[in-house]
């Protein structure tokens, strides 16, 4: 009989990766929203102005569902990991519980901005409520984000107490906020959300064009015009993504130390460590790995001679499931494939191919977006199961946390039907929605 | 009374009224597509995701202010809070899909959903929190539940009561006065079924009132209720402005007699009370939370009462000419 615990880690699991799917596209649509009808109000441009309406009704079915599967995902945080939720409630709630005044104000204005939009005198000021919106958003990301680093980097009580008498003693409640790896995780994950669902928005504007076909030659400006416009904010996203994840891969050697020689290989703690791609553990020993000589110690301290940690400092029952090493090197593998796919759009650029209607780049487009959403999955599900076997680092093992009735696995089971349900639903209505509202007569065409 | 549990009660009794006037809005959407639910729609439509976040808030709040009830609550109740939770998806979902389907065949199917899975969403938290109240098969030391916590007289009683509330509450809100002496007599019923319900189950709940100001609350909701009952038979708009008080503060007297219990007076909430530095830090964000709430909220109705743009420009060229 298959443990409780295994429907428990598979129903987070998956309603935390769907609900990812979610949250990226609904922080990045405000911002592209609110640039859109800023360009467009500033140089009176109906194509922007019409692209703004129209991103809006996605919007509000995309928020619809994704603070619905948000909410299952609070749920599921109570009543999967009962006994996490009570020791975050004693030590760790207070990101939890802003995090919900961040999402009032996301709630509170998308109404305004709506419902409301025909009762502003000035545009900038219909605008302006879209950039409360996009904080409200992006703050909700910060807050749960700052939960997820108390998880990685406990802080703000008496570990040692804790660990010996089961007792919260020496509390700072404020301490959640700043953990030693908050700000680079805060950072990353707000850089490579806006980056996955910017590219999310770039395959789809991509995708309409290649369909566009003989379409009226407005409908392919707009749709070429909201592509570079996603293309722009996506360059900026990337370099945002990339610069975060360096930090963090160089930090983590430092505070998540069993982590990082996890997602290293790292049997040992050594200077002029090697970087190894590939690899497996066997008996003992790295197996097939190809070694370049010192680059990990100089990526990681900035020396050939800078020490990096290792397994062994360890018990081995509280070692990570080593195959994070090879997900870490297929992101690292498809993160430059980025940086080249960005070289190759300059290189087209000078040879004087039109990065807006070539359908071969189009495609290239489509397949950037599907990398750019696994680089994002595949970074989250590393950096939760690097934590194994622990919920919360050194404090509390997820088998210590987790809810044993018998009622997770049928739970688990619906979750999956349910999703596999309203997702492609969703997808139906959108296309539906648009189909009932024709491009060409929202840009007054016909 | 202690504050943390004044203030979590008073962000329940705000969700419960929400939620109250939504179930209302979908049974009487279900009941009357044309004849109710178009005149409801523009008051749903900027304020269900705000009715959505109320439950957010609660759960964290509860999290935040009783955090060693969690393990008991989580345990005992994953299977209907988590049944509850997949409906809510579809509640959203289905309602923000009618929104802008423009087909009114296709938006009639898709409301139909909505009302049905809210629906199912309030029965599944009543059916929580009359066990929660009665401690009706719930098994505390195990931290289980049997059928019996859902299928049993209190439960089925309050969820009578709370569904013919809601309507009535929903009627006057929206001034739907069809028939004004069946509206009282279905709120009337609703406070005699949960009477009857509260004896045969938690009785401590109204039937040993502990107090002279716990009396004196009951006989005052029962009065601001009969106030409401009247001037919406006599037509009165005050009536619209003064159910959704009612309804806030008949919740919130209702967790006045629970004081300070839980399960039916097995378990007292005062002994699971967020204490130390982190009760002071979580009562200073719900004020603060709270207050830019209110503003943005106020905001929101400031905005949805002001005329559109067009017809103020076009008012005042008009007075300038004249």
């Amino acid at each position: 009989m298959l443990s409780p615990v295994i429907f428990d880690r598979f129903d987070m699991g998956f309603s935390l990766a769907v609900h990812i799917l979610l949250v990226i596209i609904g922080m990045i649509l405000p911002v592209f929203i609110l640039c859109a009808e800023v360009i467009g109000t500033k140089m009176k441009d109906r194509y922007y102005l019409t692209l703004a309406r129209r991103l809006t009704l996605a919007f509000i079915v995309f928020f619809g569902v994704g603070t619905a599967s948000g909410t299952l995902v609070a749920a599921n945080l109570l009543f999967l990991w009962p006994k996490f939720m009570s020791f975050v409630g004693q030590v760790a709630i207070l990101p939890v519980y802003a995090e919900v005044f961040a999402f009032f104000l996301e709630a509170v204005f998308i109404g305004v901005y709506i419902y409301s939009a025909d009762k502003f005198r000035s545009r900038y000021a219909h605008a302006a409520v879209m950039v409360l919106i996009a904080v409200g958003a992006a703050l909700s990301a910060v807050f749960i984000t700052m939960l997820n680093a108390f998880m990685n980097t406990p802080t703000g009580f008496n570990i040692s107490a804790y660990l010996s008498t089961g007792k919260l003693v020496g509390l700072n409640p404020l301490a959640v906020f700043n953990t030693p790896s908050t700000w680079v995780e805060v950072a990353h994950v707000v850089a490579t959300s806006y980056f996955a669902g910017i590219f999310v928005l770039v395959a789809y504007f991509a995708f309409r064009l290649l369909s566009a076909g003989k379409r009226n030659e407005e409908v392919r400006i707009y749709y070429r015009k909201a592509l570079s416009l996603a293309l722009v904010i996506a360059l900026f996203a990337t370099l945002a993504a990339i610069a975060t994840g360096l930090i963090t891969i160089s930090s983590l050697y430092s505070i998540q130390p069993e982590k990082y020689a996890a997602l290293e290989l790292d049997l040992y703690p050594t200077t002029h460590a090697s970087e190894l791609i590939g690899g497996f553990y066997s008996n003992g020993k790295i197996v097939d790995a190809i070694a370049i000589p010192n680059l990990q110690s100089i990526l990681a301290t900035g020396s050939a001679a800078g020490a990096v940690p290792g397994l062994s400092s360890y018990p081995k029952d509280t070692w990570p499931p080593l195959f994070v090493h090879f997900m870490f090197d297929i992101l690292v593998f498809f993160a430059f494939g980025m940086g080249a796919f960005f070289i190759l759009l300059l290189i087209l650029k000078f040879a004087k191919v039109d990065l807006l209607s070539n359908r071969y780049v189009m495609h290239l487009y489509i397949i950037a977006a599907a990398v750019a959403v696994f680089l994002l999955e595949d970074g989250w599900i590393m950096s939760e199961i690097g934590r194994q076997p622990w919920i919360i680092y050194g404090v509390m093992t997820v088998a210590q946390a987790a809810n044993y009735s018998a009622s997770t696995i049928p739970i688990a089971i619906a979750v999956v039907l349910f999703y596999a349900f309203i997702l492609p639903f969703t997808a139906f209505i959108l296309k539906l929605i648009f189909s009932n509202r024709q491009l060409e007569s929202d840009l007054g065409i016909k | 009374m202690n504050m943390i549990y004044l203030l979590n009660h008073a962000i329940f009794a705000a969700f419960l009224s929400l939620i109250a006037v939504e179930l209302g809005i979908s049974v009487l959407g279900l009941a009357g597509y044309k004849d109710y639910w178009k005149k409801m729609k523009p008051y749903l439509m900027p304020m269900w995701e705000i009715n959505g976040t109320f439950a957010v808030f609660y759960i964290v709040a509860f999290e935040a202010m009783y955090p060693q009830l969690l393990t008991l609550v989580g345990t005992a109740y994953i299977a209907p809070a988590l049944a509850a939770g997949l409906f809510f998806i579809l509640r959203n979902a289905f309602l923000s899909y009618s929104e802008y389907i423009g087909s009114e065949k296709h938006e009639k199917r898709l409301v139909g959903v909505y009302g049905i899975s809210t629906i199912i969403v309030a029965v599944l938290a009543i059916s929580i929190l009359t066990s929660a109240v009665s401690g009706s098969g719930v098994n505390v030391p195990l931290q289980s539940i049997s059928i019996a916590a859902f299928a049993n007289v209190f439960n089925i009683l309050a969820i009578l009561s709370i569904v013919l509330i809601a309507i009535f509450c929903t009627k006057v809100l929206f001034g739907f006065r069809g028939n004004a002496v069946l509206d009282i007599g279905m709120v009337a019923l609703g406070i005699v079924a949960i009477i009857i319900g509260a004896y045969a189950g938690p009785s401590y709940l109204l039937f040993s009132l502990r107090s002279n100001f716990d009396i004196a609350l009951f006989v005052f909701e029962l009065l601001f209720l009969f106030v409401v009952a009247v001037l919406h038979a006599s037509g009165k708009r005050l009536a619209r402005f003064l159910v959704i008080p009612w309804l806030f503060s008949a919740i919130l007297a209702f967790t006045v007699f629970q004081y300070p219990y839980l399960f039916g007076m097995e378990i007292n909430m005062l002994a699971y009370t967020a204490s130390g530095a982190i009760s002071g830090y979580v009562v200073f964000i719900t004020v603060a939370g709270g207050l830019m709430l209110a503003v943005s909220l106020l905001f929101l109705l400031y905005m949805s009462m002001r005329k559109p743009y067009r017809i103020i420009s076009s008012n005042r060229r008009n007075r300038k000419k004249a």
